[in-house]
């Protein structure tokens, strides 16, 4: 764990060098065009400057509206333009969304897939068209120029060692239940995947359910009410996003089973999943900060669009860093939602 | 100035409006403007949201969607309603995936068996509701909550092997992303199947019969219609279009997600409804669900591209919708009373004071008892005797309101018999040289009723007019003719906008709307010779067989048409500012002409006349009843020689025996009168007339002045005869 | 809109007339009871107004003329007086005997000879031109009512139609044509005047308002009985039962109403068109083939649908006290007993002229 902490640390701190050479640069470019370090700054307006990224969200809830906020911030300090399009979860307007952007030919066009397969095509005849294309959180089955988001496999693994740890080896009934989000979506998909894989090892662990709750806290709260009545003696819930498990936290505690029945999450870092915990609903939280994952996107296209290659040629990954999140002093692994 | 008034009012765009609602095409036309008004909107408000590759998009994103409207609007027009679309369209996408991804399968026979699946849900749903009497709603309803949980839990089991799956067919992706001249496939597939939808609803049988029974199940049954299984096959029909639209979408989008399908029948729902079907089934086309498709797609597309956020695009098309079903559903009742207060379109028709009518007053006009103490025949054993003629036997024909020739045998006109019987509003009647009558049947065209009493039609159509709205290629109010020495038939078609009888408001709208027609019996071919005619009405060949005499009852006047001789082709009035309404003109024994004067002017009419605003307020605000109009219920019978010199007149003061004055026949030193709204025929004798002269020798016995036959008319429908 | 307008005038302006042509129902039903009525004597041309004096005998105004007609059916008629002017209303008081409204120039008395006993001519110096009714309390004063300023009362239809502001008036004076007042002032076109039973107040009948109000005897603010009548309301009487008889010249028609809000196409109508060949009310005298025809006239196989809408029109109410129609009695649109304009009552029996066709009736008074 602390291995981590460093090497987020450490990437912040390269963060704000690298800001503060820009800022320090775009100081001295007019003065002295010969200089080295002007010119460099040169190449980079050059490259960035004026540039279109398109970005297509799901939807915008919170953690999506993080991350818009993050890149516009840096967008508009770069002078890059960003057009966004909201589908309001809806595949098929979506989908849409992207079939048109393509056809307008941004230089940067930054997906979160619903599933994997939906905008697979599109993603492709994007790079065809000489469009780059990222991929944020929630990857297709079509790779592309980049990937910023959760390692899922990793995070499906490190919390399935955590329930593990806490459901398994005679440490309670052992029975576990999965709720997954969209079930053909990569981030749910791969994580669950992981996870079985690691309870497989593990005869004490019985995973009693794992149905799919659409990212919605109704359905998840269906599906835990459902899985208390048949399991009384669940140990732990493992899901994969802060709002949806509220749901299910919901239900535990209208049981009566808060403390038996363990919440393990994996979320994005989103306040309320913090205040949760520190209710008492979530038991665990393996969290990663939608701020700096924001500005991971960020970098990304700074590099894409600094990259003379064309579209197709890199299949770059900026995997996040998680945190465990198990008490009020964890708090900074969450990030503020900004006042406007 | 006042030229300029003239023009607005002839050419008012009223009587586009008001032609224009008329037609059935009509009736969705909110919905098609704000579909326009929406692609518009965006048209100005997206950067090249109109151009080529756009959309091709467009059209590639719309299909599905109207697909599964246009089965909405299947089960709604039958009647019912099926929730089940969405659902059936989902676990349609899913099967497509399922089948060619998971199992292999060769894609036709994944069409085939998907399919099959719509029309196997759409069994179930029809069973249930034809023959088992369940409730559409809730039978459908159940459906869609059975095959969406069925769905969720499918998906969810093969979302690996999904997730995973690809299939590399080239039909398929030609499928999902082919063109066909431009078009993407999915929207060439919904042209076709649109336009065999239509076709189907509303030309092959058991389409319309699905029709007849949403418009009302107890009148269907009763015709003889199998209800249930036409409402059985409405929903297998249904099922298998959203389970078509599924396919589409697998091919398009290669994914089945957990929310494809949901709420898409209340999309479809309301695109039903937006573009005008209404929900009690039997009213509405497959082109108005397509519509309202439209509109729902475009708003959702256009508002995400403009990057508006995502709650409020939903609050906005909400909103949106709402208000246009509102204003929809308002404008469908309300169309009837719209076009009841448009139609009417008032022109200007400017009078000068006619001469005096004044008993005493010196005038030809001057109103006398000449027609008071006339013989009545036939009194209230006919109904409306219009035009009256007698043949060589004396015998007299006449016509009756009920659609019949009515014959009073010679030599005391007491023995009635039913000559024949044509249907529709039988008026003028003219004997060709056969002894055959010919009569102007309104409504129906030109008849012929032979001496063995077959009827034979002359001609029933003329060319249309290529710049109405109206199709006026149909006869409308036959009112009149008479027949050349060449046997060319010249009748009056006294208004293509008004049925008979409401021949008054073409009176009150005092329009051109009129024309005179002309029937060859050697091409057998009918062409209109003058168009534009304010009600052009009596039709007379002259004396001399060079010239066709008509009136313009509306503008009071007569006119010559020249149809043979040096003037061939030459219209001219001969007769102006007459004091009352000309009808029907016949030839007189001394070479002149009879003429009924249907009406009389009234100063505050022709006021009237004078002031179209007046007459639209008019119509606006008072019901038709109320509104003022020709006086026809006072006439008298005038005669005017070749000149259009008016030399006397007979009256019957009052219109005790003769109100309605619409025709007279001389014949053998009597003068027969008729009137379209009497209840008898009328006789004086002719003082120092000719007592040999029948009308029939006039035309075709030895005695006729031979004209020159005439040439062939000239189409004049370019030559405006109105007010 | 209209609705809206409807709903305020009704609260701001409870007295207003309101736009709608009330529909014939309820009282005014219509009937042939008016058309089926007995005649009385031959056709007396243009009869006007009648009075019964207190031996019975019935004075008819017709013309310039004034006739006395005695039983049997008052078919014995003589000339009892003659004027160089029209007479309208006629009244009986006993104080005063006959009295006789002249146009153009006034009231007066008629002595039993036929002799004018005296006159009322110019109250406060504004000369009555226009007298149209006249009443009598039991106690001797007269009330007179003064239709118009501009237009003596032969020129009915031009004042209808010129629109004018309302000019009419209501005068009291004494049973000796003397000490008149103006109890009333700016109204429109009043026409029926009577005394209530109670002799308290005054009915006062205006016709282009179409309304009956009610004053009391010594002037002051009237309140309106009747708003808003479906014909041009004219001369009222007192009946027997308490009630009221109230002669209705001509029925409202939205053609009327609406050539009423056509200023220009008014104006040039009467400009270029003879009175009688006028579209608007007439009392169904002088027929002429010239003049205006309506879609609803139009003969049908040679017959006049009585419910076409009427130029002319006979129509007698009687009202209870206060101002309902308690039946009524109508020669409809293809009538022939148009144009009524007073009705009296004696011994069982109701007396109606129609002055479009110069006739008397006699109409059953029943309980």
């Amino acid at each position: 764990m602390s291995n981590n902490t460093n090497s987020i640390l450490s990437f912040m701190r390269a963060g704000v060098a690298g800001v503060a050479l820009t800022i320090a640069a775009s100081a001295f470019a007019p003065a002295q065009a010969a200089d080295p370090r002007a010119d460099l700054y040169a190449k980079f307006e050059k490259a960035v400057k004026g540039k279109t990224v398109a970005w297509v969200p799901v939807w915008v809830g919170v953690l999506e509206g993080e991350w818009t906020r993050v890149m516009k911030a840096h967008f508009d300090d770069y002078g890059i333009k960003m057009v966004m399009r909201d589908p309001n979860l809806k595949s098929d307007v979506q989908l849409q969304a992207v079939s048109t952007l393509i056809n307008e030919k941004p230089d940067i066009l930054i997906v979160q897939n619903p599933t994997t397969t939906l905008l697979a095509r599109e993603l492709k005849r994007a790079m065809e068209s000489g469009i780059k294309v990222i991929q944020v959180n929630m990857a297709s089955n079509q790779l592309t120029d980049a990937y910023v988001g959760a390692d899922v496999p990793k995070l499906g693994r490190s919390i399935a060692n955590e329930v593990i740890k806490a459901c398994g080896g005679g440490k309670g009934s052992g029975k576990i239940a999965i709720l997954q989000g969209e079930a053909t979506a990569a981030y749910s998909f791969d994580m669950t995947k992981a996870a079985m894989e690691v309870f497989s090892k593990d005869p004490s662990i019985k995973v009693v359910s794992s149905q799919p709750t659409n990212w919605d806290a109704n359905k998840a709260a269906e599906v835990t009410t459902n899985v208390l009545q048949q399991n009384p003696d669940l140990c732990g819930i493992m899901s994969v996003w802060g709002p949806q498990t509220a749901g299910a936290a919901q239900v535990v505690k209208n049981a009566g089973k808060q403390g038996q029945v363990k919440i393990f999450v994996a979320s994005d870092g989103q306040p309320a999943d913090c205040d949760m915990l520190e209710q008492g609903l979530f038991y665990k939280n393996l969290s990663y900060r939608a701020d700096t994952q924001g500005e991971a996107i960020v970098n990304a296209v700074l590099t894409l669009l600094q990259d003379p290659r064309p579209a197709g040629s890199t299949q770059l990954a900026y995997y996040t860093t998680n945190y465990w999140v198990s008490s009020k002093a964890d708090r900074q692994y969450c990030f503020t939602v900004p006042k406007e | 100035m006042n030229a300029l008034r003239r023009l607005w009012y002839r050419y008012s765009p009223q009587l586009i409006i008001g032609e224009l609602l008329e037609k059935r095409w009509m009736e969705p036309i909110v919905p098609f403007t704000l579909m326009l008004l929406v692609f518009a909107a965006f048209i100005v408000t997206i950067p090249s949201y109109a151009s080529i590759v756009q959309l091709q998009q467009l059209m590639r994103s719309f299909p599905e969607q109207a697909f599964v409207a246009m089965a909405m609007a299947l089960s709604i027009l039958s009647g019912g309603i099926d929730l089940s679309v969405g659902a059936v369209f989902a676990m349609a996408d899913f099967l497509t995936l399922y089948f060619l991804q998971v199992q292999d399968w060769p894609l036709p026979l994944t069409i085939v068996a998907v399919l099959a699946w719509g029309a196997l849900i759409g069994a179930v749903n029809g069973g249930l509701i034809a023959y088992a009497k369940t409730r559409p709603f809730l039978t459908t309803m159940v459906v869609l909550i059975i095959l969406r949980a069925a769905y969720n839990k499918i998906t969810g089991v093969y979302a690996a092997e999904l997730a995973g799956a690809s299939v590399d067919s080239a039909a398929w992706d030609f499928l999902g992303a082919g063109f066909v001249f431009g078009i993407p496939i999915n929207m060439v597939c919904l042209i076709v199947i649109g336009a065999i939808a239509h076709l189907y609803l509303t030309r092959i049988r058991s389409g319309v019969h699905i029709m007849a029974v949403g418009s009302s199940r107890k009148a269907a049954r009763h015709a003889g219609i199998n209800v249930q299984r036409s409402l059985f096959l409405a929903y297998v029909l249904a099922g298998m279009l959203s389970a078509l639209a599924g396919l589409l979408y697998a091919a398009r989008q290669n994914s089945a997600g957990t929310d494809t399908g949901v709420g898409w029948e209340v999309n479809a729902l309301a695109a039903a409804v937006l573009g005008g079907i209404s929900l009690a089934g039997g009213r509405g086309t497959i082109s108005r669900a397509l519509m309202g498709a439209a509109i729902i797609f475009l708003l959702i597309n256009g508002l995400v591209q403009l990057g508006t956020h995502g709650s409020l695009t939903s609050a906005a098309i909400g909103a949106i919708l709402l208000a246009a079903v509102a204003f929809n559903v308002k404008f469908v009742k309300n169309k009837g009373k719209i076009l009841q207060k448009i139609y009417v379109s008032p022109s200007l028709v400017e009078f000068s004071p006619p001469a005096s009518i004044e008993r005493g007053g010196g005038t030809v006009f001057a109103e006398n008892d000449r027609l008071k103490d006339s013989e009545a025949i036939a009194l209230d054993k006919i109904e409306g005797p219009e035009d009256i003629i007698l043949d060589r036997s004396d015998n007299l024909y006449t016509v009756n309101r009920n659609g019949s020739i009515i014959r009073f045998l010679a030599p005391n006109y007491e023995k009635r018999e039913e000559f024949a019987r044509i249907g529709g509003r039988p008026l003028g009647m003219a004997i060709d040289r056969d002894e055959s009558i010919i009569v102007c049947v309104a409504g129906m065209g030109v008849y012929g009723v032979r001496q063995d009493r077959t009827i034979f039609k002359v001609t029933d159509e003329t060319n249309r007019t290529w710049y109405r709205f109206k199709d006026d290629s149909r006869l409308w109010l036959a009112d009149d003719l008479d027949i050349a020495a060449d046997g060319k038939i010249y009748f009056s078609d006294a208004t293509t906008r008004y049925d008979l009888s409401e021949w008054a408001l073409d009176g009150f709208e005092g329009r051109g709307n009129g024309r005179l027609v002309c029937y060859d019996p050697a091409t057998k071919t009918t062409r209109t010779v003058l168009a534009n005619l304010a009600f052009p009405n009596g039709v007379c060949i002259s004396h001399d067989g060079q010239a066709v005499l008509w009136v313009s009852t509306w503008l009071c006047r007569i006119y010559r048409y020249w149809i043979a001789g040096p003037q061939t082709g030459k219209l001219e009035i001969i007769a102006d500012n007459l004091p009352g309404y000309p009808d029907n003109i016949n030839r007189a024994s001394d070479g002149n002409y009879w003429l009924a004067l249907v009406g009389l002017r009234s100063p505050v009419y022709d006021i009237a006349m004078a002031d179209p605003s007046f007459r639209t307020r008019m119509v606006k605000q008072i019901p038709p009843d109320e509104w003022l109009c020709p006086g026809i219920n006072f006439g008298c019978v005038v005669k005017f020689d070749d000149n259009g010199e008016v030399l006397e007149s007979l009256w019957d003061p009052g219109g005790v025996s003769h109100p309605t004055i619409t025709s007279m026949r001389e014949h053998k030193g009597y003068l027969y009168i008729g009137g379209l709204e009497n209840n008898r025929i009328g006789r004086v004798p002719l003082p120092g007339a000719d007592k040999s002269w029948t009308g029939w020798d006039s035309y075709w016995g030895d005695k006729t002045k031979k004209g020159a036959a005439s040439a062939v008319a000239h189409a004049r429908a370019d030559h405006v005869v109105s007010a | 809109m209209s609705l809206a307008r409807d709903i305020v005038d009704r609260i701001f302006f409870p007295d207003r007339d309101v736009h709608a042509i009330p529909v014939l129902d309820g009282g005014f039903s219509p009937n042939e009871r008016l058309e089926r009525a007995p005649v009385l004597g031959d056709t007396l041309k243009s009869a006007d107004a009648l009075v019964f004096d207190d031996r019975g005998v019935l004075y008819v105004s017709a013309g310039l003329q004034i006739l006395a007609c005695a039983a049997p059916d008052f078919s014995e008629r003589k000339v009892l007086a003659e004027f160089d002017a029209n007479v309208g209303a006629l009244a009986w008081s006993a104080h005063t005997g006959l009295l006789a409204c002249v146009s153009g120039r006034g009231v007066c008395a008629v002595d039993a000879d036929g002799a004018v006993a005296g006159w009322l001519e110019q109250p406060d110096g504004d000369p009555v031109r226009c007298p149209t009714a006249v009443a009598c309390a039991v106690e001797g004063t007269i009330y007179l009512t003064d239709g118009s300023r501009h237009n003596p009362f032969e020129q009915w239809q031009a004042d209808l139609m010129q629109k004018r502001p309302p000019s009419g008036r209501v005068i009291a004076c004494g049973a000796d044509l003397r000490g008149a007042c103006v109890l009333a002032d700016n109204l429109d076109w009043p026409a029926g005047i009577v005394v209530t039973h109670d002799e308290r107040s005054l009915y006062v009948v205006e016709s282009w308002a179409h309304r009956l109000s009610k004053f009391d005897c010594a002037g002051g603010k009237p309140r309106v009985a009747v708003k808003n009548f479906a014909g041009y309301p004219s001369r009222i009487s007192r009946a027997s039962d308490g009630g009221y008889w109230l002669a209705l010249f001509a029925l409202r028609t939205q053609l009327t109403e609406f050539i009423l809000r056509e200023h220009e196409f008014r104006a040039r109508m009467m400009n270029e068109v003879p009175q009688h060949l006028w579209a608007g009310p007439s009392l169904g005298d002088g027929f002429d083939p010239r003049e205006p025809t309506q879609i609803g006239r139009i003969k049908k196989l040679g017959i006049q649908k009585p419910w076409a809408p009427p130029r002319s029109y006979g129509l007698v109410a009687r009202l209870d006290a206060l101002g309902n129609a308690v039946e009524s009695f109508h020669s409809r649109a293809s009538g022939r007993f148009h144009g009524v304009t007073c009705v009296v009552e004696r011994d069982g029996r109701a007396l109606a002229v129609s002055k479009g066709h110069g006739k008397i009736a006699a109409l059953p008074v029943d309980g």
